[in-house]
C-alpha cells in the first residue's frame, strides 16, 4: 500500500472513532451557545477531509506514489522493547527503581547490543547507569522514586 | 532604551550568583554533550534533562533549561563537522563545509569558528530579543480571544506551510495534535471528554510526557533502521583527529562580515512560527554563497559556509523564543519542550509574563549572553576532550536515553500510568517519523489545542454565534492575510519557479 493510503486509511478510521465519540458526548447546558462538542466536530470532519485529499492525491497526474516498506527485523526488535516495557510497568513499583530499571535496562542493551564480546559491558552499564540516576534524582535532587523491596 | 538597561541590568543581577552560574556550567556542559549524540537534538535534550531542574527557584531552572538548549545546539554542530551527523535540522547546513573541512585536515578550524560564529549569533540576536520582546507583549496584552484565535490559527497553517514536508500529511498532523488535545476536562464547562474512565486523564494528558514519548523511544525506534545493521565491534563513522582548535586573524575577519549578516535574517526566520533554525540556515547558506565571489568554493570546505549556518543557527534558535515568551506560543519542536517545562516550574509565558513576572523574564534573556559566553569557554578549550563523547556507540547510548525518559516522565506525575503513555507514543513517533508526517506539527497542534479552542469558543460567545467576529479588526484581518499567504506563498514561489525553469529550458 502507498504511504499516502495508509495515512489516509488510518486517518479515516480513528476520525471515525473519535467522532462516534463526539457524538456521544453531552452539552452540560442546553443553553449554552458554543458547548463542548462543537470542537472536537470540527476536529472530526478536518481529520476526514485531509485522509481524504491524502488518499485522493495518489491518483492525481503527478502523484510520487511512495511505497512504505517495514523491515521485519525492526519490527521484532520493537516488540522486543515494548515486552519489555510492558514487564518494567508492571514490576516498577513492586520492586522498586532501581531493581526493576537495572533489569529493564540490561534486557534493552542485550536486544540491541549482541555479541559475545559485549555481554561484560551490557551488563556493567545495565547495573551502572540505574544506580547512578538513582543516586543523582533519587538522593541529591530528592525525586521520589520508589524503593520497592529495598530499604535505601 | 534606559527602561531597557535596567531591565537587563535586573536580568544580570538575578542570575550573577555562584548556584545559578553553576547551573548554566553545568547545564550547557550537558546539552553540549547530548546535543553532540548523533540523533538527539535539543527537543531531547531539554525533555530528558527537565528532571534536572526540579526544586530550583524559577531563574535557576529557566537558565538551566536555556543553557541546555544552545549547549544542545552547539553540540549538535559538532556532530555535524566531524561526523557528518546533525544531531537535529538546523545543523544540516553545518555538515556543507564543516565536514568537508574536517576531511581537509581542518577541524581545529572547524570547531573553532562553529564556537565563534555561535557565540555571535546568539549574543547579537539575544540583543534583538531583549529590544522586542517588551513591544510585543504590549501589543499581545490588548489581544482578546478572537485575536488569540486568529494568531494560534496562524501559527498552526504556518507550521503546516512553511515546515518541511508535504503540507496535507501537515494538516492532518494538526488535526491530530487538536484531537489529542481534546482529552480530559473541557476548560469551559469542566465536563469530561474521551477520558473512557481513566481518572490520570482528567487533565488531559501532559504534553512533557507525551515528548518525551516522541523523541526518547520514538527517535530509538527510528534508529533501529541503522543499528540493528552494525556488526560487533564495527564503528557507524569515520573519526577525524582534532589537534589544536584556534583560528587566524584573518580566517575570522572573512567571516566576521557573514555572520553578522546572516544573524538577523536568521533571527527574523526564526521568529516565524514552524520555520526554525532548518529554514533559517539553508536561507542564510544560500543567500551567502550567491553574495560570494567564489561560490565554487562552497560544499569543499569553505570557512564562510560553516561560519553562516553556525551563527543563523543560534539566531533562530534565540528569535523562536520570542513567540513563546510574549505570546505564550511556542513556535518550534524545542520551545514547544521548553513551554511544559516551564509550566511545570509555575511559569506561565504569555504576553503578562515581562509584566507580572519581569524579573523571571529578564533573567532568562540575561541568561542568554551569560550561557552563550560559557559554552564558547567549555568549548573552545575542552572541545578535544569533549568530542570523545561522538565515541559512545549509539547501541550503549539510546537503551540509558529510554531509562532517562522513564525517571523524567515518573518524576512530573508519579504515575505508571504514564509510562503505558510513553510507549504507545513512542510507538506513535515512529510510524509518524516512518510516514514523512511533520513531527512538530502534530506537537504544536496539541499544545495550542486546549487554548485555540477556549479563545475561539469565547470569541464566539462574544460575537454570539457570529463568525464575522474574527474579521471585524484591523489585527485579526491582517492574520487572515497572513495565513493565507503562508498557505498559497509557498504554492505560488513553487509555480513560479517550475514556469522559470520550463522557459529558461525553451530559450536553451
Amino acid at each position: 500500500m502507498t504511504e499516502n493510503k495508509t495515512i489516509g486509511i488510518a486517518g479515516i478510521i480513528i476520525a471515525t472513532i473519535y467522532g462516534v465519540a463526539a457524538f456521544g458526548l453531552k452539552n452540560p447546558s442546553p443553553s449554552l451557545l458554543i458547548g463542548p462538542t462543537i470542537f472536537p466536530m470540527i476536529i472530526t470532519v478536518g481529520t476526514f477531509f485531509f485522509s481524504l485529499v491524502l488518499i485522493a492525491e495518489d491518483y492525481t497526474k503527478n502523484a510520487k506514489k511512495k511505497v512504505i516498506k517495514y523491515d521485519p527485523k525492526v519490527l521484532k526488535a520493537m516488540g522486543m522493547y515494548t515486552g519489555v516495557f510492558a514487564i518494567y510497568i508492571l514490576i516498577f513499583e513492586k520492586l522498586g527503581f532501581l531493581i526493576s530499571t537495572i533489569l529493564m535496562l540490561t534486557s534493552l542493551l542485550f536486544i540491541l547490543n549482541k555479541g559475545k564480546s559485549q555481554y561484560k559491558i551490557n551488563l556493567i552499564l545495565g547495573f551502572l547507569f540505574p544506580l547512578i540516576c538513582y543516586i543523582i534524582f533519587a538522593k541529591i535532587f530528592t525525586i521520589s522514586l520508589p524503593r520497592g523491596i529495598l530499604t535505601f | 532604551m534606559n527602561e531597557l538597561l535596567v531591565n537587563i541590568a535586573g536580568g544580570f543581577g538575578a542570575i550573577f550568583s555562584v548556584y545559578t552560574i553553576l547551573w548554566i556550567t553545568f547545564g550547557g556542559l550537558l546539552g553540549t554533550i547530548i546535543g553532540m549524540l548523533p540523533g538527539l537534538g535539543p527537543a531531547t535534550g531539554v525533555a530528558i534533562l527537565i528532571p534536572l531542574t526540579f526544586g530550583m527557584d524559577p531563574t535557576a531552572a529557566l537558565a538551566t533549561m536555556v543553557s541546555i538548549y544552545f549547549g544542545a545546539m552547539f553540540g549538535g554542530s559538532r556532530s555535524s563537522i566531524l561526523l557528518n551527523t546533525p544531531g537535529d535540522g538546523g545543523a544540516i547546513a553545518a555538515t556543507f563545509d564543516g565536514y568537508p573541512m574536517a576531511r581537509n585536515g581542518m577541524a581545529g578550524e572547524a570547531l573553532a569558528i562553529s564556537a565563534w560564529a555561535s557565540l555571535i549569533g546568539g549574543i547579537f540576536s539575544a540583543v534583538f530579543l531583549a529590544i522586542l520582546s517588551q513591544p510585543i507583549s504590549e501589543l499581545a496584552i490588548k489581544f482578546g480571544p478572537q485575536q488569540y484565535t486568529m494568531l494560534m490559527l496562524f501559527a498552526l497553517i504556518a507550521t503546516t506551510t512553511i515546515a518541511k514536508g508535504n503540507m496535507m500529511k501537515g494538516m492532518l498532523a494538526t488535526f491530530l495534535g487538536l484531537m489529542v488535545s481534546t482529552i480530559g476536562a473541557d476548560t469551559l464547562t469542566g465536563s469530561t471528554r474521551f477520558t473512557m474512565g481513566v481518572a490520570e486523564l482528567y487533565q488531559g494528558i501532559d504534553f512533557l510526557v507525551l515528548i518525551i514519548g516522541f523523541y526518547a523511544i520514538g527517535e530509538v525506534y527510528i534508529n533501529f533502521d541503522k543499528l540493528l545493521y552494525i556488526k560487533e565491534g564495527e564503528r557507524s563513522t569515520d573519526e577525524i583527529a582534532v589537534s589544536k582548535v584556534k583560528l587566524t586573524k584573518e580566517e575570522f575577519k572573512r567571516c566576521l562580515i557573514p555572520i553578522l549578516r546572516s544573524t538577523p535574517l536568521g533571527f527574523l526566520i526564526g521568529v516565524l512560527p514552524g520555520a526554525g533554525a532548518t529554514i533559517a540556515t539553508m536561507v542564510c547558506y544560500s543567500t551567502e554563497k550567491s553574495l560570494s565571489k567564489n561560490p565554487e568554493d562552497f560544499g569543499k570546505g569553505e570557512i564562510v559556509g560553516l561560519a553562516v549556518p553556525e551563527a543563523s543557527n543560534n539566531a533562530a534558535a534565540t528569535g523562536a523564543i520570542i513567540p513563546m515568551l510574549t505570546l505564550g506560543i511556542p513556535g518550534s519542536g524545542t520551545t514547544a519542550v521548553m513551554i511544559g517545562a516551564l509550566m511545570m516550574i509555575g511559569v506561565k509565558p504569555g504576553p503578562l509574563f515581562f509584566t507580572t513576572q519581569g524579573h523571571i523574564a529578564w533573567a532568562v534573556v540575561a541568561s542568554m549572553f551569560v550561557a552563550n559566553i560559557i559554552l564558547l569557554i567549555i568549548n573552545l578549550p575542552l572541545a578535544t576532550q569533549l568530542i570523545k563523547v561522538l565515541k559512545t556507540p549509539p547501541k550503549l547510548l539510546l537503551p540509558c536515553v529510554i531509562t532517562l525518559g522513564f525517571i523524567g516522565t515518573y518524576s512530573l506525575t508519579y504515575s505508571t500510568i504514564d509510562f503505558i503513555i510513553i510507549v504507545g507514543f513512542g510507538f506513535l513517533g515512529y510510524f509518524i517519523k516512518k510516514l514523512d508526517i511533520p513531527v512538530a506539527t502534530f506537537i504544536l497542534a496539541m499544545i495550542l489545542g486546549v487554548k485555540l479552542e477556549t479563545s475561539f469558543r469565547q470569541a464566539m460567545l462574544i460575537g454570539k454565534g457570529d463568525f464575522g467576529i474574527f474579521a471585524s479588526e484591523p489585527i485579526t484581518i491582517f492574520f487572515i492575510v497572513a495565513t493565507i499567504l503562508s498557505v498559497f506563498g509557498p504554492i505560488l514561489g513553487n509555480y513560479i519557479k517550475r514556469k522559470k525553469t520550463s522557459m529558461a529550458g525553451q530559450v536553451s
